[in-house]
């Protein structure tokens, strides 16, 4: 139905008072947040307050410093006490401690508001969050959007990419027809009015893009030529999905060095159950 | 005209029977017809949609063994004690005191008024006063008293606490409405007999309007153990039950494993044992409060 990229949308009016660029190094990243915090604004935005949105921040700092190990964590073929999650999660417990987010209960349906209203400056999100964004009057010329540096130079660049499909059941009364009506959806011109309504990208590469800051992220896709990340939500079981992201609620109430170990191993623990339970299932 | 009477026993007892059979038949269907399914549902690993299998008595195995389980049975052992002792207590004292020479009879609407609100309205209410960015932590800042800011719906037991006062404000005002009914039925000549007699104050209410509360007093008190025992909808919306679960009741575990996780037989051993703790309560209070009958 759709195919959105994860990235940091940001506020240019506040980049633009402060004088700052749009970051291409993780460095940059953090001292424009370092910039923007000492300016009396709240850098990043994150809550736990709708349940799901504890994974963007660990899913972005972990699938930055290493796009391998991210694919072998949500296949279960890596650990969650494993180094690069503790270091993932070390460096999101850094950035805590520096006072770059927003609380953890700041209601998830005020974020549009907060970032229009310039009381947060970036806010991480797939861009499909762009409809709501221009809904609310918002143009390119106060917000633009990029994919979040590695954490390192060297570090193979990365996206998280998120998709809404429909499904045809197998088992279904009629399923060539159902598939071939499913084909049509695909049609470009269909496409094109659909990805319009939304603002969107198509999932369907011949879609032209016309809103300027889906241009933006699609521009520097195609210059970073990023490994494609399946979003952790959808990327491992649901209920170890679930499971975790309520870890990692608690870990944003509480981000102190100390509960990194307790977390994780906590996850892990759970990844241990539920993968063993859905591949006795499937 | 006579009335055509039904002097044979059988007769009365069919006749009871004709009566009572759609009150029956409709219990059957809408309780014990899900409570049988459901208790069954407790005994497999039904996951809402694969086919489910025979795994006896595992789910209760893995609540006796699971943290999470008895932190929710500690947090509804705490909404218990909460809503027993705010809205039976504060209900009692805004009847008395706007009842007859108290305060005005307008101030009881205050407290009356929050009970016309669903819980879902009342969590969008006390969630814009809880957040960290919220208005009490605001007002707080405001008059000085930063030292006072919490974060209300983050930490346990604080958000638990306040989610219990958030709840007894909506509460509260079927208390109020049932022991005024209590009040205004309390003969007047008790009370002047109790005054020639020399009591007043506390002492006359103490010994003499409050004993004759005593029915509305049951009625209140199991209103508010069945709703402290149910309580869901205040907690979803204010807290989802976490952060990371530490503020979930029963009811909110029972609807998280069930509906998020998919886990519908592990949701199902909670909702029985969640039943057998209504049931055996209620039926414990019953016994001990109502009326003895022949």
């Amino acid at each position: 139905m759709y195919k959105s990229y994860w990235v940091i949308y940001y506020n240019k009016h506040i980049y633009a008072d402060l004088g700052l660029s749009v970051p291409t190094t993780w460095d940059q990243f953090v001292g424009n947040a370092q910039r923007i915090k000492a300016s009396g604004v709240t850098p990043f935005f994150a809550t736990q307050e709708a349940g799901w949105t504890a994974f963007i921040w660990f899913g972005e700092i972990l699938s930055k410093l290493d796009p391998d190990f991210y694919q072998k964590l949500v296949n279960g073929e890596a650990k969650y006490t494993d180094e690069p999650a503790r270091k993932a999660m070390g460096i999101w417990s850094d950035l805590y401690a520096r006072g770059f987010f927003t609380p953890p209960d700041t209601p998830w349906d005020n974020e549009p508001a907060m970032f229009k209203a310039g009381k947060v400056a970036m806010v991480p999100m797939g861009t499909w969050r762009n409809a709501i964004f221009s809904q609310n009057g918002l143009t390119d010329a106060d917000y633009g959007a990029f994919v979040l540096p590695t954490i390192t130079p060297n570090t193979k660049p990365s996206v998280i990419v998120e998709s809404g499909v429909f499904a045809v059941p197998t088992r279904g009364n009629n399923v060539a027809a159902a598939e071939k009506a499913m084909g049509e959806w695909l049609n470009p011109q269909v496409q094109q009015t659909w990805v319009n309504q939304i603002n969107d990208i198509s999932a369907n590469p011949q879609v032209g893009i016309t809103n300027p800051i889906l241009t933006a992220v699609t521009t520097q896709v195609q210059q970073l030529k990023p490994v494609p990340l399946e979003r952790y939500w959808e990327a491992s079981p649901p209920a170890l999905v679930e499971g975790n992201v309520q870890d990692l609620a608690a870990f944003m109430v509480s981000p102190r060095k100390a509960n990194i170990d307790p977390t994780l191993s906590k996850m892990q623990q759970r990844a241990d159950d539920e993968w063993a339970k859905w591949r006795k299932r499937n | 005209m006579a009335k055509a009477e039904l002097t044979s026993p059988w007769a009365r007892r069919i006749g009871n029977a004709a009566f009572l059979t759609p009150a029956l038949a409709l219990v059957s269907v809408i309780l014990l017809v899900p409570f049988a399914v459901t208790a069954y549902q407790s005994f497999t690993d039904y996951d809402g949609i694969g086919p489910a299998g025979f795994t006896g008595v595992d789910n209760y195995t893995r609540l006796l063994g699971d943290p999470a389980f008895r932190h929710s049975l500690l947090n509804t052992l705490m909404w218990t004690v909460g809503t027993l002792l705010l809205p039976v207590a504060l209900g009692l004292l805004i009847a008395v005191l706007t009842n007859g020479s108290g305060w005005r009879a307008w101030v009881r609407y205050i407290f009356i008024v929050p009970y016309a609100i669903s819980g879902t309205a009342t969590a969008a209410i006390w969630g814009f006063i809880l957040r960290s960015d919220g208005a009490l932590n605001q007002a707080l800042g405001w008059v000085g008293l930063d030292s006072l800011r919490r974060e209300w719906l983050l930490t346990w037991p604080t958000n638990a606490i306040a989610m219990i006062v958030a709840n007894t404000w909506q509460a509260v005002g079927v208390a109020v409405i049932l022991f005024l009914v209590g009040l205004q039925a309390v003969p007047t000549d008790t009370v002047e007999a109790g005054i020639l007699d020399g009591a007043e104050g506390f002492g006359l209410f103490r010994h003499i309007v409050f004993p004759q509360l005593r029915p509305v007093t049951v009625v209140v008190v199991g209103i508010c153990i069945a709703n402290s025992l149910r309580v869901f909808d205040v907690i979803w919306l204010l807290t989802g039950g976490g952060p990371g679960g530490v503020s979930e009741t029963l009811a909110v575990t029972m609807y998280r494993q069930t509906f998020v996780v998919s886990d519908y037989g592990f949701g199902a051993a909670i909702a029985v044992v969640l039943a057998a703790i209504v049931v055996a309560v209620s039926w414990v209070y019953l016994r001990q409060q109502m009326p003895k009958r022949g």
